[in-house]
């Protein structure tokens, strides 16, 4: 059952460059399985991806997706070491994801979170009017927010440098101005 | 998810608040009425008319953004993404339809003409649409009208009946035990916070450059 988790279908990533790629990302989109169509979630509540576990990240599902109430453990693959709730589809009752309970270290940012797993999951992006492959596209975020900030920091820092240069610079020339002035 | 007794004909993407822009809305809902009321005396609904409400649509997206969310239109029967109401044209309470500007490349656009059947139709050409996944019919193309007609025609008109609806948004599974804090942010609101960052950026950048400048007339001045 959960073979899966561990082919990540990188191909498919690279048809799609990143930039046009980026654009359909930022696009209103739903997702579905890829089996009975049923909508599973969409773009609003999107985080983004765990490639490590090939699944999107999401804060909300719809009520086609049913979460087992048992929890569930595994030895082997990427989530090794994990307990957690299995999600299925209400159409098909197929496995689409799991909801982390308790993990080791590495997987511990994704606990309580409802990730989907991207293989047998379509899109419909709402821009173009078309379904794709959930593998074909790219839901990683490129940088974080805080590299992001403090570079912006950065930036104002110097522009408060330059400015207390020119201040300098200005009241010395008054300086100047009114010590020439008295001498006069 | 919401069922086919879904109130299409309440969902306008073009609909906002009345305070706003009352000016606005007092002619933009004439113009709808106009739209649904095919009867109007020498009223024609022509393309150039839609592209119009489709740029004042898209404004008022921008402003309110919550209140129009955007809906994903499904096959009643597979559930396949027929279209959608970023490419919304209208409604049609009458014959019971939504009117769409494109649909989805799940859509089978029949090859044979058919005659249109109820009276008010009467001498339509018009040609089915049906589902990829399942044959089941959505709806159809009119692809020959009557002057009171010609607002309708080479548009998607679905059968209200044979679709489901999903707003984007309105899903109502969350996740429970953390707070907002432990949260990670989604990718629409990341989205905006990059955009406010590219706009400081800019403005910082702008000051940056215009104190070169004063600097260097400053150097200048006191050179002299």
């Amino acid at each position: 059952m959960f073979e899966s988790f561990e082919s990540c279908d990188t191909d498919d990533q690279k048809l799609v460059s990143e930039s046009e790629n980026q654009a359909i990302v930022d696009n209103p989109l739903t997702f579905h399985c890829g089996h009975c169509n049923a909508v599973w979630a969409d773009s609003r509540g999107l985080c983004g991806e765990a490639p490590c576990v090939n699944s999107l990240i999401c804060l909300k599902v719809t009520q086609d997706v049913t979460i087992n109430e048992e929890l569930e453990s595994r030895r082997e693959g990427p989530m090794a070491a994990c307990s957690y709730n299995a999600m299925h589809c209400s159409g098909c009752r197929r496995f689409i994801g799991v909801v982390l309970y308790s993990t080791p270290p590495h997987l511990a940012a994704l606990r309580s979170l409802f990730l989907l797993k991207k293989d047998n999951m379509y899109c419909y992006i709402f821009k173009i009017g078309q379904m794709v492959k959930a593998s074909t596209l790219n839901f990683n975020t490129q940088r974080p927010l805080r590299e992001r900030i403090s570079e912006l920091k950065q930036l104002i820092q110097e522009v408060e440098c330059n400015l207390d240069n020119v201040s300098a610079v200005m009241d010395d020339s008054c300086m100047d101005d009114m010590t020439t002035s008295t001498f006069q | 998810m919401s069922k086919t007794c879904f109130p299409f004909f309440d969902f306008n993407p073009r609909k906002f608040k009345k305070k706003r822009r009352k000016s606005r809305e007092k002619a933009m809902s004439e113009k709808r009425n106009n739209f649904q009321d095919p009867k109007g005396s020498n009223m024609t609904f022509d393309f150039t008319d839609c592209t119009i409400d489709k740029d004042d649509s898209k404004q008022v997206t921008l402003e309110e953004d919550d209140i129009d969310a955007p809906v994903v239109f499904l096959c009643g029967s597979c559930k396949l993404p027929v279209g959608d109401s970023l490419s919304w044209a209208g409604s049609e309470e009458e014959n019971n339809q939504i009117i769409l500007k494109r649909v989805s490349d799940n859509v089978i656009v029949g090859k044979e003409t058919h005659i249109a059947g109820t009276i008010k139709e009467l001498g339509c050409l018009v040609v089915h649409l049906t589902c990829g996944g399942c044959s089941s019919l959505l709806g159809l193309v009119y692809i020959s009208t009557p002057r009171k007609l010609d607002y309708i025609r080479s548009l998607f008109c679905l059968d209200v009946a044979a679709i489901e609806s999903y707003v984007l948004g309105s899903s109502k599974q969350q996740v429970a035990s953390l707070s907002t804090k432990q949260q990670p942010i989604t990718l629409e609101y990341r989205q905006t916070v990059e955009q406010q960052l590219a706009e400081i950026k800019a403005v910082t950048l702008s000051m940056g450059q215009r104190l070169l400048g004063l600097e260097a007339e400053l150097q200048c001045k006191s050179q002299m």
